[in-house]
């Protein structure tokens, strides 16, 4: 059915229904409300078939119900209660809730979740999945490829569209027990699955063949709880148990070479790579707090968690040309991590408007998986490495040490100062400890009734205490990272923070607010690597009533990431800083929204009129620092990246008419826009050798973000019963 | 009003029945046969609010703790009702009275305020935010609210009524301008949605959810506290759980690992890479990759290099076409996270 018929049917259905249902509607009576329901018909026109405008939701022509709900109360006399509710029902975002209770006894509820997720509607594919995970290309058709790259084009005329989205199914429920106002008893278990696929890229023979496939999900989740909790005026405790066990249907992606169909040393007639191993995790978690005295509370929660993971290895490669492959030196990984997170807070009144507030906190990541020493491995199922490689269980482990003073000098004014140490260990790591000391401090004025001020303020520096190359994963060498190079999470760093928020209570009709807020991380001993990150965010924001009827707002975002690094061009035999290039990066971002409600007719008719936009530019520009003139220049690629920008917008307006009490018919029109330019995936395509000659034998989804302009009418009728 | 009196221990009481006599009025209250055990107590019973609060009683008398309130209480101060947040009505009910009486009179009140003899909330009345915290402190300082004390939004001035009432209609936002919500049937919110409430403060939140790069936030899959606990937490960043990644495994369990190979700042913290609030970058990438990648990594070959933009390390995902699994890889020969 074309999109143009489909919009001239659901027209139809939209004036029938927008027609009928409010007649047949006179009918009902009004009276006590146990619940409500909203149905409509709907029309679209445009291209509503793209994958961003469906991205997590699904929005199609035709009947729906919008939502509904009910409750009923004292059901067989015994004070027991049961309310549904639902939303996009029997679409694939629904959602449906019920639970079933006596009111401050139990509680029993179920859930259930649909949630998509549309990555693309662009993609196409030579490959068929022949079974879970394991995709092939017909041997006519890689023979065809393997004689000459030059028939790619014409082959790929007849590559099939995939469907690249996942459907997440979430069920669960939830039993609640309180025999008494002091105790609570939980018991939850759900049941999570997803299923579908996403575009994965997987590179064989080196770079010689990037293949990007569809990474087949089938993934299920169980997550299990059990609690307990004590409450009484002085203090209380909660204790639980909580199980996650993910399971993989499908351990390993397994894919032919289309441009090669015989092993050969170097030339790998297939792929494979693990996908994501099953694991599960148990925790239990204490938690209490006590009244020391009327003014001082100490809390505290210590919650230990274990990880396991044991799924078998795949072997070193699928390429049967590599010989002498060494053996593994295990079957499975037996991976074993034990967190432990504690926290102790104190916190305390001496006088009435003086709050003094201490914590401590640890956290430790032990990862007691066991070192693997792998003499050697196989190099994307191209050939032997010739180099060891060894796995090595990183781990951390943070103190934290707070202490805060708020002082509420006068009623809704208040000034806080906070001191905050950290020292974080790592193992395996370039850094082995830093400590970071921050200070900050907040301050709230209220002076007049109609103004207030909320601001804060947050200094922090970090401080590795040596920084040496870390090289415990390559034990034969062949890391070749650079050694000037610092990676920014465990850099020295000095980090500003702060935002304020005004509101202005300008008159009984006009409220205004301004906020301001920024993130500027600098790297000061940094020469290589991240040198600076900063961000910042103005808002302003507007609401106007106009009379009893009519209100106005409107308000405006501006928000800027930028950031620099630098780095140098390398070869084995020139490194030298005339190679040197830096690269600035820069997103700016402007939200605006605005709108105006109005009520009419005795405030039974309800109108609004709602404009939003989200409009982005991303910029990144790179430069040689170096200069050509020297010999041994290398850096001549150095280029500005063409300008990213997407945009988001849209307009609605929607009018309700409450006809009765219990009957508001609806009218609804929207229309959404969405813009995309991005070099990296605008020009996407499934052979990409017209941009970058080395991609001959390589073959791609042609998985672009597609933009989109929707127009969606909707007639709907929300009856309370 | 004092801090005592904000926990309901008011006694005004005798002070009520001097000015009933000084008005002359007969306190009708006083003379209800049923009422007659109760004289000496300052707690007048729901019943007695719900006729001159007939609103307010109406809309209180559907939510879930009126219910319990009113059809079974389970200690006390349940059975109180309206009194267990209000604290005691009696005086405040017989100023009522004699205000009345003195119009009936024709002569003219000079008394006290009714008001000052009822617990108020809100932002305009004479108890602290801590005051009227308190009151609700009395049976909700458990679960969630725990670690309210000390917390970073109470340590602010943040109280229950900042983002919560009962008995008045929320503030309306123009529908087509919220953000949907997932199902709940807590519906005591000082705005129409949790996340409305947020915004109030976090008026940034608002601007970035909308970037094209998000989670389902906005369809209404996900809300603020999926992931936070305004009222309090022992965590960073008000996180529900331990750390910023036992946030993400909720949805995210297959990057739990532990994997053979493991990418350091991954297992160590997820926003040292993404921004779980929105990005325009794909992927909720804080920065575009390559540049992301970058920042830590340079070695000899293609990493160090500046490409163009039409190089196959650039385009589509960048470094990710190749090294696709980065999270983390079990396989022997994915160290470099290719298999």
């Amino acid at each position: 059915m074309t999109q143009r018929t489909t919009k001239t049917r659901e027209m139809l259905k939209i004036l029938a229904l927008a027609i009928l249902l409010p007649l047949a509607a006179f009918a009902q009576d009004d009276g006590p409300q146990n619940g409500s329901v909203v149905v409509g018909v709907r029309a679209l026109t445009g291209n509503w078939s793209s994958s961003q405008f469906n991205e997590y939701r699904d929005i199609r022509p035709g009947f729906f119900i919008q939502r509904g709900d009910f409750s009923l109360n004292d059901l067989f006399q015994k004070k027991l209660f049961l309310n549904c509710q639902t939303r996009s029902t029997l679409r694939k975002d629904s959602d449906y809730r019920c639970a079933v209770g006596q009111y401050g006894k139990f509680r029993l509820e179920f859930n259930w979740d649909d949630t998509p997720h549309d990555f693309t509607n662009t993609a196409t594919t030579l490959f068929t999945e022949s079974a879970p995970g394991v995709f092939t290309i017909p041997t006519a058709e890689r023979l065809l490829l393997q004689t000459s790259a030059t028939n790619t084009p014409s082959l790929l005329t007849g590559a099939q569209p995939l469907n690249m989205s996942l459907a997440r199914k979430l069920g669960g429920g939830r039993f609640t027990y309180t025999p008494t106002a002091h105790w609570t008893f939980l018991l939850q278990y759900s049941r999570e699955a997803e299923n579908g696929f996403r575009p994965l890229g997987t590179t064989t023979n080196n770079t010689t063949n990037i293949l990007e496939l569809p990474e087949p999900i089938k993934y299920r989740t169980d997550n299990a709880r059990l609690g307990v909790e004590y409450g009484a005026d002085r203090g209380g405790f909660q204790a639980g148990y909580t199980a996650s066990i993910f399971t993989n249907d499908i351990s390993e992606l397994v894919w032919q070479n289309p441009f090669n169909t015989v092993d050969a040393l170097s030339a790998s007639s297939q792929g494979r790579m693990a996908l994501y191993p099953d694991n599960s995790a148990q925790a239990v978690d204490f938690a209490g707090a006590f009244n020391l005295t009327k003014n001082t509370r100490v809390m505290a929660s210590i919650t230990p968690e274990w990880m396991r993971q044991n799924d078998a290895f795949i072997p070193f490669t699928i390429n049967s040309a590599v010989t002498g492959v060494p053996t593994l030196p295990a079957t499975s990984l037996n991976g074993k991590k034990q967190t432990l997170a504690m926290n102790f807070t104190l916190t305390s009144r001496p006088i009435s408007n003086l709050e003094l507030t201490a914590r401590y906190r640890s956290y430790d990541y032990n990862n007691d998986t066991p070192t693997l020493f792998f003499s050697n491995y196989v190099y994307t199922d191209y050939k032997l490495a010739g180099l060891a490689r060894q796995s090595v269980p990183y781990g951390f482990n943070s103190k934290d040490i707070e202490l805060e003073a708020a002082w509420q000098f006068l009623k809704g004014q208040s000034f806080k100062l906070g001191y905050q140490f950290e020292n974080l260990g790592r193992q395996h790591r370039d850094v082995a400890d830093t400590h970071e000391n921050t200070g900050r401090a907040n301050l709230n004025l209220n002076p007049r009734k109609w103004i207030s001020l909320t601001s804060s303020w947050k200094h922090a520096d970090r401080e590795p205490q040596s920084y040496v190359l870390n090289n415990d994963t390559y034990p034969q060498g062949g890391n070749g990272q650079f050694p000037l190079m610092m990676r920014f999470d465990e850099a020295a760093r000095h980090r500003d923070q702060g935002d304020a928020l005004l509101q202005i209570l300008a008159s009984e009709r006009v409220t205004i607010t301004a906020a301001y807020s920024t993130l500027q991380d600098r790297f000061p001993e940094t020469r290589y690597g991240m040198l600076n990150d900063r961000t910042f965010a103005y808002n302003a924001d507007v609401a106007y009533q106009l009379n009893s009827n009519v209100s106005l707002f409107a308000n405006y975002t501006v928000e800027m990431d930028r950031s620099d690094m630098a780095s140098r061009q390398r070869s084995a035999t020139n490194d030298v800083a005339n190679n040197d290039w830096e690269s600035h990066t820069s997103d700016a971002i402007r939200t605006v929204e605005g709108g105006i409600s109005a009520t009419g007719l005795h405030e039974k008719l309800t109108m609004d009129v709602f404009y939003n936009l989200s409009y982005a530019k991303g910029n990144i520009a790179t430069w040689a620092l170096g200069s050509a003139a020297i010999p041994g220049f290398l850096v001549t690629t150095a280029q500005n990246y063409p300008e990213t920008s997407n945009r988001i917008n849209g307009v609605t307006v929607d009018l309700r008419y409450r006809l009765r009490n219990n009957v508001t018919p609806k009218l609804e029109y929207r229309y959404e826009r969405f813009g995309n330019t991005d070099f990296q995936t605008s020009p996407m395509m499934p052979y990409m050798v017209g941009l970058d000659s080395g991609t001959s034998t390589s073959l791609f989804l042609g998985a672009t973000v597609p933009s989109y302009a929707v127009h969606i009418v909707s007639a709907a009728l929300e009856y309370r019963f | 009003m004092t801090c005592m009196q904000a926990r309901g221990e008011v006694k005004y009481w005798p002070g009520v029945l001097a000015l009933a006599l000084l008005t002359g009025g007969a306190v009708p209250l006083f003379a209800q046969p049923a009422q007659q055990a109760a004289d000496t107590s300052p707690y007048a019973g729901s019943n007695a609010c719900e006729e001159c609060h007939k609103q307010g009683y109406r809309k209180f008398a559907t939510s879930k703790m009126a219910k319990v309130f009113f059809e079974a209480p389970r200690n006390e101060l349940e059975s109180r009702g309206c009194e267990a947040c209000h604290g005691p009505a009696r005086e405040h009910i017989a100023t009522e009275h004699a205000r009345d009486a003195a119009r009936a009179a024709g002569t003219t009140y000079k008394g006290p305020k009714s008001s000052e003899f009822i617990i108020r909330f809100g932002k305009d009345v004479p108890l602290s935010t801590e005051e009227q915290s308190a009151r609700c402190l009395q049976c909700h300082e458990k679960g969630q609210r725990l670690f309210w004390s000390g917390s970073q939004h109470e340590s602010r001035g943040l109280g229950c009524p900042t983002c919560h009432q009962i008995h008045q209609k929320p503030q309306t936002t123009m529908v087509a301008a919220s953000f949907k919500e997932p199902l709940s049937d807590n519906r005591l919110f000082a705005k129409n949605t949790q996340m409305e409430v947020c915004f109030e403060c976090h008026p940034m939140r608002r601007a970035q959810l909308q970037r094209s790069s998000h989670m389902p936030v906005r369809e209404g899959k996900v809300t603020c506290t999926n992931c936070h606990n305004p009222h309090g937490s022992p965590n960073p960043k008000l996180l529900i759980t331990t750390t910023v990644n036992e946030t993400c495994y909720k949805c995210h369990p297959e990057r739990r690992g532990p994997f053979l190979w493991e990418h350091p700042p991954v297992m160590e913290n997820c926003v040292n890479c993404h921004d779980p609030h929105g990005s325009s970058n794909p992927q909720l990438l804080k920065i575009r990759a390559p540049r992301l990648c970058q920042s830590c990594h340079s070695v000899s070959g293609h990493n160090a290099t500046p490409e163009p933009a039409t190089s196959r390390y650039i385009f589509n995902r960048s470094c990710t076409n190749c090294h696709s699994l980065i999270h983390g890889s079990n396989s022997p020969s994915g160290s470099r996270f290719q298999r």
